[in-house]
């Protein structure tokens, strides 16, 4: 590739990103505006200007740069709300072990499913698929029955054991392992290998970006979680920070900015160090298909 | 399509395998407690674990009413825990999301046949209505009917029977305030305006309080009422008009020009938003939570002042308007419904209820008379404001005692249908009051987005 | 295919894998049924009966309720509308995007960090930069006001569903991204070798290596896009209610609406109903995919 060509692909897509980060800057450097500054450039979102008497319309401020440089939604966010902090901790401890499980519980069964001959194989697989398609209302009642049943409610493994148990991480790598040729495992059987040894010196190393891919997704979506923690946590301090941040309405505006940079920030870390696991990955060159 | 059935087979043979054991289960172990085991009264028999029962009352929180009314219980009942089962929130009032959270929260419950053996409601609209659709709750009817120890003279039993729904009733009201409009009587009997106010309607009141701009009363027939508010009255009024089973017509010439007409209403100064003292206008919208109360906002609105009934809807009967704060409702599935019912007939009692005369009426007469008496041997409410006492006389409390026996017009409460269409109109009213989008533009956005709620 | 013949083919797939597969699965089985299977074949059942607790068979009862009603066909086809635009558009754009950022750019970490952002920014967020764009009192709406050109309410018109795609592509593009760039890497760089060496055009080899070797990716991020693409119900509610503009009245909206009045009957049939559509599509891509198998063998 030329550097001419390579500079103009850049530039094409550099503009892209900004677009693409065009709001992300605006939650970034609103997190610095004071909460009057916020409430007085927003104060008109879902409200009627009253122009019968003649007035001229207005029109909410979209503004970038703060007139005065303030911690202080941060301040307010994080030593004013001890809740904020407990809820960001809640996250975590539902998160990576959702994480940690379904990786392990996942990459087994979709080891099964991608590369095991057996009855019923691809039936089944679709009804994996079937419960990734329902929205959750309908399995909402059914899931308060069982976990009450187990004993779960008002828990936080009443959120974490589903979670690892989701069809999600089965189907994905059900979908990077269908990619690794089958003679490999031909290979290392005639070498001796079980299908356990396969798994885990073959397919496993082969499949890392998409383990590394899983991981983010996961993290994201087990991150934003709104619905489950909903229904299944009783009391407010086991709830995890996202609920914090679906409910931040009118009169929460002024800090939602920075609650938001806080929240966005260990994903933003975890991308940026998984990054390189999937984009740059392992390359199966050099091995013949 | 071999495929396609043996697809279907699996599926077969996965739910009857995955159905038998919980559903099944589970039905068998709810039927003895839906059949609802009678005892020789007719009472609703209980289970106990070990002659210990448990009933569990769900509630945003436990104030300091049912606090004490657990306590009290409790000595009495020793065999008997009352547990609150509350609600986390941040603030005192519940923001929308906390709202939709409780609503979904209770609703799982309700659904999955588990939950709390009561339900305390408050002002939250939890959709009772539909609860009771799909026989969530207890019809108590049944209850009052079979319980000798009911005596229905000691309680507000018009409060109780106009709470009715779907030809029964499900929830049991312990503590209400009543509506009205304290009205300027001199003045308006000067304009010469007569106003029939046992069965006046909101559109009526459009009428007269034009009369009266016209004819020598004071300007403002009302202050302090939002025009969506008054527009919500009147599309309640000409309901029939507006709503026909699934088919709404808010775009027709009808609606827009009932539309322009609350608006000129507004630009007339007729009824306004704002606030203004209330000598100077003919009639101020008030509750009534106690005769105290009532006595207190007579003296202060109108140096000769008269209540009225609050104006009511067409599709209402007449009468004088009441709202309930504290009610309780009873679920279908609670196991130890005789338990739970004794309970509230507890909250009910005399000991109980005059717990809350500072902030409602009662639901047991006998608070409510003792209330008057006390009033009475009192003498005088002093009203700095008046700047003169009042004089607390059995005659001068007459209006009140005869309004809390009367009052037989609920407000809507638990009907979806009303509370969602006026949440939709007052939100989209916004943009005409204030002249942002014409009244067509406006009127045709509400059906809209009706017509998505009428034809679900 | 004779009865014997297909006992011989049943006890050949049993022997082959069986026991390693049972091995394999067992944890996962264990959990996905008690945490997902159940539960969806309770509220299948529920599509049947008349309530929930103690509910008889009412038979399609329920599903000629749902026919009945006219919101439930507006949410659906609205809901098609929505997933038949975006999706494919979701899934171009990403694909394109994936190459040019799988090539060697300069700042090429600092670009795919910029795609994949919006993806972690919170509900609370979006929403409040949806409102400073698209409400009436908006920028955008500002920016037409000084035109001299006519407001538009973005959320209360025709206009919505635009929107609605823009927030869904440019929240979701991320996520796509990053499969199918996962995707990419799982090419064996040989075969494109092997093709230059066959004097291979550019388009017969993405045709040919390219994109037959995505098929399952594609199969993934194409099923995940659709079920993404459910999920703009949250910030379209929190934006608009349970009861929006006709044009994004969608049928998670229909559905919410139902799990709200407790009417879990309609609310379950037309789960099932949206489930058996995407059912369809899902047969369709395993053929697809068991053709990409058979050549990898």
């Amino acid at each position: 590739m030329t550097v001419f060509r390579k500079l103009v692909l850049t530039l094409i897509m550099g503009g892209l990103a900004l677009a693409m980060l065009f709001p992300v800057a605006v939650t970034f450097t609103n997190s610095f505006m004071t909460e009057a500054e916020i409430n007085y450039n927003y104060h008109l979102i879902g409200q009627m200007v009253d122009v019968t008497a003649g007035e001229k319309d207005q029109f909410i401020n979209l503004k970038l740069i703060p007139d005065w440089v303030s911690f202080s939604q941060y301040m307010e966010v994080l030593f004013d709300k001890p809740v904020f902090l407990q809820m960001f901790w809640n996250s975590v401890f539902m998160v990576v072990p959702i994480i940690v499980g379904q990786v392990l519980v996942a990459s087994l069964a979709a080891y099964a499913f991608a590369k095991l001959r057996f009855w019923g194989r691809d039936k089944l697989f679709v009804i994996y698929l079937i419960t990734m398609l329902m929205p959750f209302q309908v399995t909402l009642v059914p899931n308060y029955i069982i976990a009450d049943k187990l004993g779960l409610m008002n828990t936080t493994s009443s959120i974490i054991l589903p979670g690892i148990f989701s069809a999600f991480g089965v189907f994905m790598l059900r979908q990077f392992m269908l990619h690794i040729p089958n003679s490999y495992i031909e290979a290392a059987k005639i070498d001796g290998a079980g299908h356990l040894r396969v798994f885990y010196q073959i397919i496993v190393p082969l499949i890392h970006p998409g383990i590394a891919a899983l991981v983010v997704l996961l993290f994201v979506d087990y991150w934003n979680m709104v619905e489950q923690p909903l229904i299944f946590l009783e009391d407010a301090f086991k709830q995890p920070l996202s609920l914090y941040l679906s409910q931040i309405n009118e009169g929460a505006r002024g800090v939602a900015f920075a609650a938001s940079v806080l929240y966005m920030t260990p994903m933003v870390l975890l991308f940026l160090y998984a990054e390189s696991y999937f984009v740059e990955g392992i390359q199966l060159s050099g091995i013949k298909g | 399509m071999r495929k396609a059935m043996s697809i279907l087979f699996m599926f077969i043979i996965v739910i009857v395998s995955a159905c038998s054991a919980p559903t099944g289960g589970q039905t068998s172990s709810n039927n003895p407690n839906n059949a609802t085991a009678l005892s020789e009264e007719g009472m609703p028999l209980d289970e106990t674990k070990g002659g210990k029962k448990t009933v569990v009352v769900s509630m945003l929180a436990a104030d300091d009413f049912y606090l004490q009314a657990k306590q009290k219980y409790e000595a009495q009942h020793p065999n008997t825990t009352i547990q609150f089962k509350e609600f986390p929130a941040e603030g005192a009032t519940l923001n929308p999301a906390e709202v939709e959270r409780y609503i979904k929260q209770i609703s799982t419950e309700v659904l999955s046949g588990k939950g709390a053996d009561l339900y305390a409601v408050s002002t939250i609209p939890l959709p009772i209505d539909k609860y009771v659709n799909k026989k969530a709750f207890v019809n108590l009817e049944e209850l009052i009917k079979r319980d000798k120890t009911f005596d229905p003279n000691l309680y507000q039993m018009n409060i109780i029977e106009n709470s009715r729904m779907n030809n029964g009733i499900y929830t049991l009201p312990l503590q209400f305030y009543m509506e009205a409009l304290f009205g300027d009587a001199a003045n308006i009997g000067n304009a010469g305006v007569t106003i029939d106010d046992k069965n006046w309607t909101w559109s009526e009141f459009a009428e007269i309080s034009k009369k009266l701009a016209d004819k020598g009363g004071h300007s403002v027939s009302l202050a302090n009422w939002a025009p969506e508010l008054l527009l919500n009255n009147l599309v309640s009024d000409n309901y029939p008009k507006l709503v026909n089973g699934q088919t709404a017509s808010f775009d027709s010439a009808f609606f827009t020009d009932l539309l322009k007409q609350v608006k000129s209403l507004y630009d007339n100064n007729i009824i306004k938003s704002e606030n203004v003292d209330s000598k100077k206008t003919n009639f101020t919208y008030s509750i009534i939570t106690s005769p105290s109360d009532y006595l207190l906002r007579l003296g202060l609105y109108y140096s000769n002042g008269k209540i009225y009934q609050k104006p009511h809807s067409a599709d209402q009967q007449s009468g004088v308007s009441f709202s309930v704060t504290r009610e309780l409702a009873m679920n279908a599935n609670s196991k130890v419904k005789g338990e739970a019912w004794n309970f509230m007939k507890f909250l009910m009692s005399e000991e109980i209820q005059s717990l809350t005369k500072e902030n409602g009426i009662s639901i047991n007469k006998a608070v409510n008379d003792k209330a008057v008496q006390d009033l009475v041997k009192q003498g005088s409410v002093n009203n700095p404001k008046a700047g003169k006492a009042l004089e607390a006389s059995e005659e001068n409390l007459q209006p009140f005692k005869e309004m809390v026996s009367e009052a037989r017009l609920r407000d809507y409460g638990y009907n979806d249908e009303h509370n969602k269409l006026s949440a939709i109109i007052t939100e989209e009213a916004k943009a005409f009051f204030t002249g942002q989008k014409t009244a067509e533009a406006t009127a045709k956005l509400m059906q809209n987005r009706i017509m998505s709620y009428l034809n679900e | 295919m004779t009865n014997k013949r297909y006992w011989h083919k049943l006890i050949r797939l049993l022997r082959k894998d069986w026991a390693v597969a049972a091995f394999f699965l067992a944890l996962s089985l264990i959990g996905f049924a008690l945490f997902y299977l159940i539960p969806f074949a309770m509220g299948f059942l529920y599509s049947f009966q008349d309530r929930t607790v103690d509910g008889s068979f009412v038979g399609l009862d329920n599903y000629m309720a749902l026919q009945a009603s006219a919101s439930f066909r507006k949410a659906a086809s609205n809901t098609f509308l929505f997933t038949s635009i975006s999706v494919p558009i979701i899934i171009a754009l990403s694909l394109l995007f994936a190459h040019l950022l799988n090539q060697k750019l300069f700042a090429r970490n600092w670009l795919q960090t910029a795609f994949v952002l919006p993806l972690v920014v919170p509900v609370a967020s979006i929403v409040m930069i949806w409102q400073i764009f698209f409400d009436w009192n908006g920028t955008l709406n500002a920016l037409l006001q000084s035109l001299h050109v006519e407001r538009i309410d973005w959320m209360k018109s025709d206009w919505s569903m635009g929107v609605l795609i823009i927030v869904y592509i440019w929240k979701n593009i991320g996520y796509s991204i990053i499969l199918f760039l996962a995707g990419l890497q799982n090419i064996p760089k040989d075969y494109y070798e092997t093709a230059d060496i066959e004097g291979a055009g550019k388009l017969h080899k993405w045709i040919h290596i390219t994109l037959v070797y995505l098929t399952p990716t594609m199969f993934f991020v194409i099923l995940i896009s659709i079920i993404n693409s459910f999920k703009v119900f949250r910030e379209t509610y929190l934006i608009a209610g349970g009861y929006p503009h006709d044009r994004i009245y969608m049928l998670q909206h229909y559905m919410n609406n139902m799990f709200l009045s407790l009417d879990v009957q309609k609310l379950t049939a037309a789960a099932v109903l949206m489930v058996g559509c995407i059912l369809v599509f899902v047969t369709g891509m395993l053929a697809i995919e068991r053709r990409f198998r058979n050549f990898m063998e």
